[in-house]
């Protein structure tokens, strides 16, 4: 489904992806991880179209990537959420659903049954069906988080880059994330989870891909991954492990 | 009603088609100081289309605020690849160079005698068709009002639809609206040309009202007025500039014991409600609040299907 091969991208000099090869399957829920700064957010942003790979291809489906802008990905089928939660704070909860509904639905003027029923029974899934009418200003950061992961569905996208889904929450309400997002994401959807929480990404990706200073350091199952030299030296450092 | 009052009342109107232009751009988050460029090119080809092609009034509006649209198209591509402050002082350069266009601009048509058409920094007199049609002062007023609740209604309808949506989504967060399929450019380009379309009512209605218009009129004072009348009433809906505007002329101009203070009161009111409502009186906030209010009045089943309101 999502194929990324040898892509890198440099600021100013600095290599924040080097030859990056990644592959998705349709279906597969893939846990994104390593240290801070090691590009794991860019890989997203590059894939979502924000910024231009300098190297490599990207493919989605068949369909190069590359010149593409951020509209024409979405249109595509790949949907994200961010690090620090964007929702449109000045519109309610039902507005925010509603806005995701229309941009990914270019014919259609105004909501019709089926799209509202859609909209209703994602909230109801993401719990927020009884802050439906709240402005998103005022929701607290847990529901922000679920309604940003809701948001991704409206589209009924192939693939969702989940960026730290549980990023700043307490273990109860990451416990509450990872069941959410167990529950909506599977029927065949791919998924790409950036999570520092290790017991979260353990427990719902099959498998994990480990990025350090930009570079692959390790992909497979999980269990091997978690215990691979290489990645316990990028988490822990060299000579601390001991 | 007295003609004072007609007058203040026509001017309160004719000032809203500006005001409004002002704020479909706020929407989309873009700040624009040029808005009086598209008054001012609507004023003077609707005026060109009746005082000099025989024109009737309707036509010479409909085809004032074309222009004024085709102008903004124009400005819109090359300009919105600008963001934020640029964008704002592209805009403002746009409308500067029109105001300085029509300042050297000179195309005049001898009818029964006299010389009729824009003459440069003299300004363009006798655009008479109004009068000369025996249309009345009131009645003028009520043309005014009319187009203005048709705008409004228009507005209104694009707000519960896909492009209200739309519009709202890039105006509160650019990269978020794009990265759920919506294309940036496009839409920010439409908003300008109805922006546009909007500024040129106004502008055709101005100068049948006023028999003359002259390129100082469109100065950039017109531009920072009807963008601030937006943000005084506020862009939770599309009453709020017209609060803005009914605040400025309605308040300051018709009780005349402000009239030597009234930019400092202007400025001074400007300053306190940015500090202390950024988005306006009828802000966003006050919308919702407003709305979550009036549903609690309305019968329990009503309140049920409406409870979950959204831009349908």
């Amino acid at each position: 489904m999502l194929q990324i091969d040898r892509v890198s991208r440099s600021f100013a000099g600095v290599e924040a992806l080097r030859n990056v090869t990644l592959e998705i399957a349709e279906g597969e829920v893939v846990g994104l991880i390593g240290p801070n700064g090691s590009g794991k957010t860019t890989l997203f942003n590059v894939i979502s179209g924000l910024f231009p790979a300098d190297r490599g291809v990207i493919r989605f489906r068949g369909y190069n990537l590359a010149g593409l802008r951020p509209d024409q990905i979405a249109a595509l089928g790949i949907a994200r959420t961010f690090q620090t939660p964007r929702v449109f704070h000045r519109m309610t909860v039902w507005e925010n659903l509603a806005c995701a509904v229309f941009a990914g639905a270019p014919r259609t003027s105004t909501l019709g049954v089926d799209d509202r029923r859609h909209v209703e029974a994602l909230l109801e899934k993401s719990g927020l069906d009884h802050r439906a009418g709240e402005l998103a200003e005022n929701l607290t950061l847990p529901e922000q988080r679920r309604l940003e992961l809701v948001r991704t569905l409206v589209a009924d996208p192939g693939l969702i880059l989940l960026d730290e889904p549980a990023g700043g929450m307490t273990p109860a309400e990451t416990e509450a994330m990872a069941r959410l997002i167990e529950d909506v994401v599977p029927d065949g959807r791919s998924c790409i989870v950036i999570e520092h929480k290790i017991d979260m990404i353990a427990s719902l990706c099959q498998r994990i891909c480990v990025l350090d200073f930009g570079q692959v350091i390790a992909d497979g199952n999980a269990d091997t991954v978690l215990k691979d030299e290489a990645v316990l030296e990028a988490y822990l450092g060299r000579g601390k492990r001991a | 009603m007295d003609d004072h009052l007609i007058q203040v009342f026509s001017n309160v109107g004719m000032i809203s088609f500006i005001a409004l232009s002002a704020y479909v751009l706020l929407l989309t988050g873009e700040i624009s100081f040029g808005q009086q460029a598209f008054f001012a090119i609507s004023a003077y080809a609707s005026g060109i289309a009746t005082a000099m092609w025989g024109w009737a009034f309707w036509p010479g509006l409909v085809w004032g605020a074309a222009v004024a649209g085709a102008a903004a198209f124009l400005l819109a591509w090359p300009t919105l690849r600008m963001r934020g402050l640029y964008f704002a002082i592209g805009t403002l350069a746009f409308a500067e160079m029109v105001r300085l266009i029509f300042e050297i601009f000179r195309y005049q048509v001898e009818i029964e005698g006299e010389l009729v058409g824009p003459d440069g920094s003299e300004g363009f007199r006798g655009i008479r068709y109004i009068f000369e049609s025996d249309i009345s002062a009131t009645q003028y007023m009520l043309i005014i009002y009319l187009l203005l609740s048709a705008v409004l209604a228009f507005l209104f309808a694009i707000e519960r639809t896909r492009l209200g949506a739309i519009f709202r989504m890039l105006g509160e967060d650019e990269l978020l609206a794009e990265m759920q399929g919506v294309n940036r450019t496009y839409y920010k380009v439409m908003a300008t040309v109805i922006a546009g379309v909007i500024a040129g009512i106004g502008g055709a209605l101005y100068a049948h009202m006023n028999t003359y218009i002259e390129p100082k009129i469109f100065n950039v004072m017109l531009g920072v007025h009807s963008l601030a009348y937006g943000l005084i009433g506020g862009l939770g809906t599309a009453f709020g500039p017209l609060i803005g505007v009914g605040l400025d002329i309605g308040l300051l101009e018709s009780t005349r014991i402000f009239t030597g203070y009234r930019m400092v009161v202007f400025g001074g009111l400007v300053a306190l409600l940015l500090i202390f409502r950024p988005r306006g009186l009828l802000d966003e906030a006050a919308v919702h609040a407003i709305k979550s209010l009036w549903r609690r009045f309305l019968p329990a089943a009503q309140t049920q299907r409406s409870n979950n309101r959204a831009p349908d």
